[in-house]
């Protein structure tokens, strides 16, 4: 097997430092370059082969998320592996958008590290078992989610509704709900938002053509 | 201000005569002698003092006192009546009830008169200056309710800027070093943990220390302020919040909103975030709830962050309303700062419900 070319980008020398030293005497991975930002990787990646790059994210001049991207358009056979911080889960969705293939903490362990460059180098994805994946999947799916979906009443809110349909007034709603009217209006605005409805009348419509008040 | 009085009599030579005792007196005099006039006047002008005849045609005295406390103008301006000799108790009654607050008997003396007059003048006199006063005295609790918002948003703006600065350093600086000496340790870890001896131990526990102080540092940036709110904004701030609490909880918190990639100036953006991270905070130390919904909503004319949850609520009334009530505080400082409201609504057994409504103006980007 020929050796993994590897680039390290990061800002901050001591962390590019503490990744060479756990790859130093590794005779498989040869670390070819090293880039403070951005746009310094990507003029590495005009002259040199790179097999693996690892990425930070947050990085002055040109950021891991942009430089990730360019590297997906030019140079597709490269692999990004994003190295973070506890902290940035969103900036790490940001880059899986981007195309990167996998994540790793910056203080991970050296057998972690080599997994990592392993799982991707053959073409497979890596995430540190570390960060949660849980907080990730949920991030990734709600911003997909929340353009299409409408967004589901409450229980209060389908209360309320319940006796809008009912005709009872915002007074009359608020004194059998032992809540306040201005809570009422809160609810009832937000009902109107969420059904696109533009009056009571909208809002009984909905109800009615809703299952919920079909049993 | 000179004052004004009003002189109704249908009778010119009393007119004059009351007209000639009123001289000398810093006042200025209009008179009337056509009660049907009267109604424009006092409509029209604002009188100190009214002096009216009883007894005159068409419209007398009592009747022109009903028509004068109609007036915005002179509702409250002092009447006195010009009665006959022979006025009994029941027409003294029936003026007082009309609104007179003081009598001269014909024929009128002129000292009686001057003295009267005087009084009012006096109570006339001292109005104005309470008047003055007061107003004085709003402009200044006006300047003082100013002063004491600006001196709240430099509180809270300071707080925030301090806030983010903070979490920036132990990301950036603190974080960076954490990350690198965990990386440097790492490297060596396994030729250390061959060794299993005594100084390998050691290392481990200080490698593992290492780590752990890395978790805490990333847990006081999120408390202070997320790093990403600058680049994402409150939607995706409140998101990764509510994802991380959900983590750290056995409450299931949904979060919903329309506002998509909308961005709110910096400000609200923080006082948004930071009255959700309140809520969230509250709900997890005393709800008790199983189930929290957060909304965040842009409507017509406002934005509304709606908080409900399926806890032991609390009962307004009493005490445990007090409750962390320096959360409730800071949410409520926040709020006001965006010149928005805040309403709670809880009973015991039934949930809370908090709803902040913030006028749009001025706050999208």
């Amino acid at each position: 097997m020929s050796l993994l070319k590897i680039l390290v980008v990061d800002d901050h020398k001591m962390i590019r430092d503490g990744i060479k030293s756990m790859l130093q005497e590794e005779k498989e991975y040869l670390i070819v370059g090293e880039a403070s930002n951005g746009k310094q990787a990507l003029n590495i990646l005009k002259d040199t082969d790179i097999d693996v790059v690892i990425m930070d994210i947050n990085m002055p001049e040109m950021n891991g998320v942009e430089c990730t991207t360019e590297i997906k358009k030019n140079y597709p056979n490269t692999k990004v592996l994003a190295l973070t911080m506890h902290d940035e889960e969103l900036y790490l969705v940001k880059m899986m958008e981007a195309g990167a293939v996998g994540y790793i903490l910056k203080d991970l362990g050296k057998d972690e590290l080599l997994k990592a460059i392993k799982e991707i180098a053959n073409g497979k994805s890596y995430f540190s078992p570390e960060i949660t994946i849980s907080v990730i999947k949920e991030l990734t799916s709600t911003s997909k989610q929340s353009e299409q979906c409408s967004n589901p009443l409450t229980s209060r809110e389908f209360e309320v509704l319940e006796l809008i349909v009912q005709e009872f007034s915002n007074h009359e709603i608020a004194h059998k709900l032992s809540i306040s009217i201005r809570t009422v209006d809160a609810h009832r605005r937000n009902l109107l938002e969420k059904t696109d409805s533009k009056n009571t009348a909208g809002l009984v419509k909905f109800a009615l053509n809703s299952k919920w008040f079909n049993s | 201000m000179l004052a004004r009085i009003l002189l109704v009599d249908d009778l010119e030579p009393n007119l004059f005569l009351l007209e000639k005792y009123l001289e000398g007196l810093s006042v200025d005099v209009d008179t009337c002698m056509l009660p049907l006039q009267v109604e424009k006047l006092v409509t029209e002008t604002q009188y100190s003092l009214i002096i009216l005849d009883i007894q005159m045609p068409f419209l007398n005295g009592y009747d022109l006192a009903v028509i004068t406390r109609k007036t915005e103008l002179n509702k409250n301006t002092p009447i006195i009546f010009i009665t006959g000799v022979f006025s009994d108790n029941e027409s003294i009654v029936k003026a007082y009830k009309s609104g007179a607050v003081d009598f001269i008997t014909k024929p009128v003396n002129r000292e009686v008169l001057v003295s009267k007059v005087k009084i009012f003048m006096t109570l006339f006199n001292q109005k104005n200056e309470l008047q003055k006063k007061s107003i004085l005295l709003e402009e200044y609790i006006d300047k003082l309710k100013i002063a004491e918002k600006k001196r709240l948003r430099y509180l809270i703006e300071g707080e925030d800027k301090e806030r983010e600065r903070i979490s920036r350093d132990l990301h950036d600086g603190l974080g960076q070093y954490l990350s690198a000496a965990t990386l440097n340790f790492g490297s060596i870890l396994g030729e250390i943990q061959l060794k299993g001896n005594r100084i390998s131990e050691k290392f481990e526990t200080g490698y593992e220390l290492l780590k752990k102080a890395i978790e805490e540092s990333r847990n006081m940036t999120r408390r202070l302020m997320p790093i990403s709110m600058k680049d994402f904004g409150l939607n995706e701030s409140i998101k990764s919040l509510v994802a991380t609490m959900e983590k750290s909880t056995d409450i299931k918190i949904k979060f919903l909103t329309n506002i998509s990639q909308k961005r709110f100036n910096r400000n609200t953006e923080s006082n948004l975030y930071r009255i959700s991270q309140e809520c969230l905070n509250n709900a997890i130390k005393h709800s008790q709830a199983t189930e929290i919904v957060l909304q965040l909503f842009l409507h017509d004319e406002l934005v509304s962050l709606t908080y409900e949850d399926n806890g032991i609520g609390f009962d307004m009334a009493t005490t445990s309303y007090e409750f962390d009530s320096y959360g409730l505080q800071i949410m409520n400082n926040r709020t006001q700062l965006m010149n928005g409201s805040m309403q709670i609504d809880s009973s015991i057994g039934k949930g809370t419900f908090i709803s902040i409504e913030i006028p749009l103006k001025n706050i999208i980007l």
